[in-house]
């Protein structure tokens, strides 16, 4: 028997599921119809230009130019890449996964004295040791391949037959035994506290600075020796020149930085006059032969610029560069560095000292540069610790001068940067203070992030499209203490802060209404701490959109958590008012 | 509008929200799996979780009032759910919550919308969900069962027929063996006339087709129409 009512019920039944349904494919209409192309606009873009990339470390040339070693991201890790100039092909040597990396990147040694051969060390996370491999100097061929059950930190060639390495402590020798045998020789633990500036001055001799000495150690009698200590100054960086036998000195005091000269066999040390003319602090400046050349790289009002001291130059000259450069590195008569010209993507440039032209001699992959934003405006500002300060403004795409746009502030080394590029096409103004190249993390120079920023902050106020009440802030890794700092100090300035890879926390409990995105590697991070500020500042009603990257360690390095990343930023941009 | 259609129109626009909603956290779920979700801290499971759970309660709710088909129950099952969620809103406040954006952010970002615009979009629909259940609840309860839909048997094959009381007295082929019957109230008294001895029976119109002695002279008839 049927129930009662069955006939309409049934009737109606279908209608109240059409409801239902009709409600169901609204919600995927939405998705579908308006998220995917939105994906297909901008994500597919924030992931091209994440796909761009980035260089890592020092550029290893040998001593005609001919040949290149450099380090750049992957799909999947980092990789070093041996680039003959002349053919303009570049041939992956190895590649280090990102996934299940525990510490450091790759240690380069370069090539032997003669050049038949090319090394490089990887760490070994599983063995808690570090593998060095041996390439053939011309071909890129593997030639051997030694483990170390120990994390090397720095090494130099001895002959063209040994190698040294060293940890913050201890020195270590290897030796080649046959054919492709490589095997240690000697272990000299215990004979600095903490060992930087590695060097082998001869076959049988190695040199290092131990904080503010300079030591030197016969291999043969395992004890050091101090030749020189600071005193009256302060050792900013040591070298050793091998041609003209002669360590350089980068030494500091009240009067700024001296480069001075002393011979390994003791004597005199010799001053070679002043090297900061741009009152920068320099500490990783390129020296070449009796200190008579040398580049570091500076900031000038429209970006960076190459400081090159040439031998037959009594001062040094600045060379602008419009776009961000990287570890520039002197050879011959050329200057190398990876960087990036204003609206290009970035590359492998070389300066010639002799034409005064620059050149590219390796670039990534050109089809890209066609999506890339160019900087609008430059200029230059002085914080309120009287420093000055140069900046970058990108106006976002499609840019309409009646139209009010968010902002993003941000302090960053002038080096290439795709989330920039990603927030200028999701209709950002994108405004960057570059971080001055002498800032490192050690503590030499106190940092001014929260400073630089809050004059950027008015800078950027006074622009007629700027939307002040959707001021976005961006902090990576250590710049997020001073965020911090900011936040503590002015918490209704932003409506937004993108965290990425952050050591430190804002105060959720201070925070109200704001949207917060952390990106950062889970293998690395105190996953607890993040999620307990995520649980804190939601309660506080802040929206903490987390993403930790299982298989990316403290800053993503390989293509595909660089492009998960930038996705996510993406996401998180086009989300925003 | 007629209360019926009022509450069919009220619990209909539900079931699209409802469904709706319930779409929403799944996608949003499956969009952000990557994600690390907040806690939820009334129970302390994660959001995600809160949404699945969520989502699940929906369907269920969807599907409920699709099978209940008694308006004052499905009524009855709307005010349930957004009076849950309304409480459990309560719940965040008294547990220390300034807002909810911070927990919608999957949905947010799912669908290329602000935090901001998620949280009222979502408070608009429960409370729309609340105070028309509530509204339409009471009306109900106030005016009286005569909107109720009427009930009435075919006398040939016994089948149930629902209809609405401004259908009564209508002629309609029966839905379930085409037999042409009159809709009719159930506690409508008709007259016939016994096939037998020709003495006049009256009967309830829900006892059409049965079998009854003659109250005159006892002979079995069947129950029929009045012609």
């Amino acid at each position: 028997m049927m129930p009662i009512g069955n006939v309409v019920g049934r009737k109606r039944s279908r209608g109240a599921w059409f409801l239902a349904i009709a409600g169901a494919l609204l919600v995927l209409g939405w998705k579908l119809g308006v998220m995917v192309p939105m994906y297909f606009a901008g994500g597919r873009q924030a992931v091209q230009l994440a796909s761009i990339l980035e260089f890592k470390q020092d550029l290893v040339l040998n001593r005609s130019n001919t040949s290149l070693v450099f380090c750049q991201d992957t799909a999947e890790g980092v990789g070093i890449y041996f680039y003959k100039v002349a053919d303009g092909k570049s041939q992956l040597l190895c590649e280090q996964k990102e996934k299940g990396r525990r510490g450091r990147w790759f240690t380069m040694l370069g090539w032997s004295p003669n050049e038949s051969l090319f090394a490089c060390a990887v760490p070994d996370d599983e063995h808690d040791g570090e593998q060095i491999f041996l390439f053939n100097g011309q071909t890129g061929t593997l030639e051997s391949q030694l483990g170390v059950d120990i994390g090397l930190e720095q090494f130099d060639w001895l002959a063209n037959d040994a190698f040294a390495y060293a940890t913050a402590t201890s020195v270590r020798t290897v030796a080649h035994e046959s054919a492709q045998k490589w095997a240690h020789r000697r272990y000299i633990p215990n004979i600095a506290t903490n060992l930087t500036g590695f060097v082998a001055v001869s076959a049988d001799t190695v040199a290092w600075q131990d904080n503010s000495g300079v030591f030197m150690l016969d291999l043969k009698t395992s004890k050091p020796q101090k030749v020189w200590e600071a005193t009256t100054n302060q050792l900013v960086q040591f070298t050793y020149v091998r041609g003209t036998d002669e360590f350089l000195l980068n030494c500091r005091d009240t009067t700024g930085q001296q480069l001075m000269r002393l011979r390994p066999g003791g004597g005199r040390v010799i001053s070679l006059g002043p090297i900061n003319t741009q009152g920068d602090f320099v500490r990783n400046a390129y020296w070449n032969g009796r200190g008579s050349a040398y580049v570091f790289l500076t900031n000038t009002h429209e970006g960076s610029a190459l400081c090159i001291k040439t031998p037959d130059r009594v001062a040094p000259v600045i060379v602008p560069w419009l776009g961000g450069a990287n570890r520039p590195t002197l050879s011959g008569g050329q200057v190398f560095f990876h960087g990036y010209r204003d609206g290009d993507v970035p590359g492998i440039w070389s300066y010639d000292l002799q034409s005064e032209n620059f050149k590219c001699v390796f670039s990534c992959d050109k089809s890209l540069k066609k999506g890339l934003v160019r900087s609008s405006k430059t200029g230059v500002f002085t914080n309120s610790l009287g420093e000055q300060r140069s900046y970058h403004l990108t106006e976002p795409v499609n840019y309409s001068t009646g139209k009010k746009y968010p902002v993003l502030l941000a302090q960053e080394l002038n080096i290439w940067f795709s989330p920039f590029q990603i927030a200028s096409r999701e209709g950002f103004i994108v405004a960057v203070v570059d971080r001055p190249y002498s800032h490192t993390w050690d503590g030499d120079v106190p940092h001014t992030w929260a400073e630089d920023v809050t004059k950027l902050y008015e800078v950027v106020a006074r622009h007629p499209n700027a939307d002040t009440n959707q001021i976005y802030l961006y902090g990576c890794s250590r710049d997020t203490s001073g965020l911090c700092q900011l936040m503590a100090e002015q918490p209704v300035l932003a409506k937004g802060l993108v965290l990425f890879s952050p050591t430190a926390l804002p105060n959720p409990e201070a925070l109200r209404d704001k949207s917060i995105l952390i990106v950062t590697g889970q293998v690395a991070e105190d996953n607890d701490r993040l999620t307990a500020f995520q649980d804190r500042a939601a309660q506080s009603g802040n929206a903490v959109t987390l993403l930790l990257q299982a298989d990316s360690g403290h800053i993503p390095a390989a293509g595909r958590t660089e492009r998960r990343r930038a996705l996510q930023f993406q996401r998180f941009l086009s989300a925003q008012d | 509008m007629e209360r019926t259609q009022a509450i069919r129109c009220f619990v209909g626009s539900a079931m699209l929200f409802l469904a709706a909603l319930s779409v929403a956290l799944v996608v949003a779920n499956i969009s952000c799996l990557q994600l690390t979700h907040p806690r939820d801290p009334i129970s302390g499971l994660s959001m995600s979780l809160t949404f699945w759970i969520l989502a699940a309660i929906m369907i269920a709710g969807v599907s409920s009032c699709i099978k209940i088909q008694q308006p004052r129950l499905q009524l009855i099952l709307v005010l349930w759910l957004s009076g849950n969620l309304i409480a459990y809103r309560f719940g965040l406040l008294w547990m220390g919550v300034h807002g909810v954006t911070g927990y919608l952010t999957p949905i947010a970002h799912t669908f290329g919308l602000s935090g901001g615009i998620v949280s009222g979009l979502l408070s608009s629909v429960i409370l729309y969900l609340f105070t028309g259940s509530v509204g339409l609840l009471i009306w109900s309860v106030v005016a009286g069962p005569k909107d109720l839909p009427l009930k009435a048997s075919c006398q040939k094959c016994g089948g149930h027929v629902a209809f609405s009381p401004r259908n009564l007295g209508f002629k309609i082929p029966c839905p379930h063996c085409q037999t042409t019957l009159t809709l009719r109230g159930a506690d409508e008294i008709l007259k016939m006339s016994c096939f037998f001895c020709q003495g006049h029976v009256q009967f309830p119109a829900h006892a059409l087709g049965t079998k009854m002695p003659c109250p005159h002279c006892r002979k079995d008839i069947t129950l029929i129409e009045p012609k």
